[in-house]
């Protein structure tokens, strides 16, 4: 029998769309409260296994990288402030704010050798010796690009700076342009990090054009303090050393 | 005597061209100074010569094989105007001094004139030497002389005593071939 709609029946189906969004909303709040304690005991969890492994956290860098992505993962940030749970737990903040003074001095003082163009991995070797890591174990690569983000969000002037696959630390403000990154590049190829206008034309497409870009570039790295020229490697030539691109002499000057 | 310890920079070939941007020129300046004085003192070198020399060798030095402003592994030599430019760094801080006008020769002291001065000073007041007369040679012999005043060239001594004497610490008499250098402490 065909049912007509009347009046009982949008009552019903109004008092059913009710109970089920009463049912709804409980079942919501249960889950939601569920929830909210499993995040609570996870995050009590995660509080007791970094106070148990505080020490590792501090000392061994991939024990910190791994801790450092589960803490990422679930939307926590341990650096996130110098106060609260997590810094006094796990004196993190601490851990990266030491770590970020001592990133800096560095860079200050490669800064005279170099003129505050430094390569990652020389910097995070100047640092460990810095450290001495006999006492705090030393710190990896991931520790010292978190440190120098760090001191980034302070508005400083330590820039992490890619060229051809490598990372390079500026300490000095201003910006690495395309031609200086190439420039970088082709220096790199030397072992004492050397490099000419000629070779850095060809690299920009040769003729006046190039040279003329490869003039602007070196002659920058020279205002700068960058690079260091060499008359006596070709008669009537000059040759410009950039310390930034020289595995070797990035370590010793 | 042990093997000078040259500076990693000795090796570095762009420090052997004076730097043309400021900055980069004091640090090699600087670096530069430090070099040659250490050289100095560790041969007991008392004059160096800011002059080129025809064979492409740069300085008079009494080991060859160790020079100072020639590093033939990187093939790398300074030149007169750089070697003038150090040099004269090392005289305004006063361990220098050039010995002409044009500046060929540099004396270099292991010690300013200054601290040499007030060395002989207290030397002369705690010895209670006043009055008393050496010579030049005689200094070099006499056991009561500091082995660091004996190590020093006569004619650095020489300069010391004449500084000695602008200050009034001793008179200088006599010495127009050098032996007879007379030094009588006030």
């Amino acid at each position: 029998m065909r049912r007509r709609p009347g009046i009982s029946g949008l009552q019903r189906q109004q008092a059913q769309r009710e109970a089920f969004s009463d049912l709804g909303s409980v079942a919501a709040s249960a889950r939601q409260l569920a929830m909210e304690e499993q995040l609570q005991s996870f995050q009590s969890q995660l509080a007791q296994f970094a106070l148990k492994h505080r020490a590792d956290i501090n000392s061994q860098p991939a024990f910190r990288a791994s801790f450092h992505k589960m803490c990422r993962d679930i939307g926590v940030d341990p650096l996130a402030s110098n106060k609260g749970f997590w810094s006094e737990a796990l004196g993190l903040g601490e851990f990266y704010f030491d770590l970020g003074v001592q990133v800096a001095e560095a860079c200050m003082a490669s800064r005279l050798e170099t003129g505050g163009l430094i390569p990652l991995d020389v910097l995070v070797r100047r640092v460990n010796k810095r450290r001495g890591t006999a006492v705090s174990g030393e710190v990896s690569i991931d520790d010292v690009k978190q440190a120098i983000g760090s001191l980034g969000k302070l508005g400083s002037t330590f820039k992490l700076e890619m060229v051809s696959g490598k990372y390079l630390v500026r300490s000095v403000p201003g910006e690495l342009s395309p031609d200086a990154a190439a420039a970088i590049d082709v220096a790199a190829q030397d072992p004492d990090g050397a490099i000419s206008e000629d070779s850095l034309a060809q690299r920009f497409g040769g003729g006046v054009g190039g040279l003329v870009r490869a003039r602007e570039a070196l002659e920058s790295f020279m205002r700068d303090g960058m690079a260091w020229v060499d008359g006596q490697r070709e008669p009537g030539k000059y040759w410009y050393y950039l310390p930034a691109s020289s595995e070797k002499w990035s370590e010793v000057l | 005597m042990a093997a000078f310890l040259y500076p990693p920079f000795y090796a570095y070939p762009p420090y052997f061209t004076l730097q043309p941007v400021e900055e980069t020129r004091a640090k090699q300046v600087q670096a530069w100074k430090a070099l040659i004085f250490d050289f100095c003192v560790h041969h007991n070198i008392h004059t160096v010569s800011a002059d080129d020399h025809a064979d492409g060798t740069v300085d008079v030095l009494p080991d060859p094989s160790s020079p100072l402003f020639v590093n033939a592994a990187i093939h790398r030599a300074l030149k007169r105007e750089a070697k003038v430019v150090f040099l004269d760094a090392l005289v305004a801080e006063g361990h220098g001094e050039w010995l002409e006008a044009d500046k060929h020769r540099c004396r270099v002291f292991f010690k300013t004139l200054a601290e040499y001065v007030s060395d002989v000073r207290r030397w002369v007041d705690e010895n209670a030497l006043h009055g008393s007369v050496y010579t030049l040679y005689e200094m070099a012999e006499a056991t009561e002389i500091p082995d660091e005043w004996k190590r020093l060239d006569r004619d650095v001594l020489h300069r010391i005593f004449v500084a000695c004497q602008s200050s009034g610490v001793s008179s200088v008499f006599g010495g127009e071939n050098g032996e007879d250098v007379g030094v009588k402490f006030l």
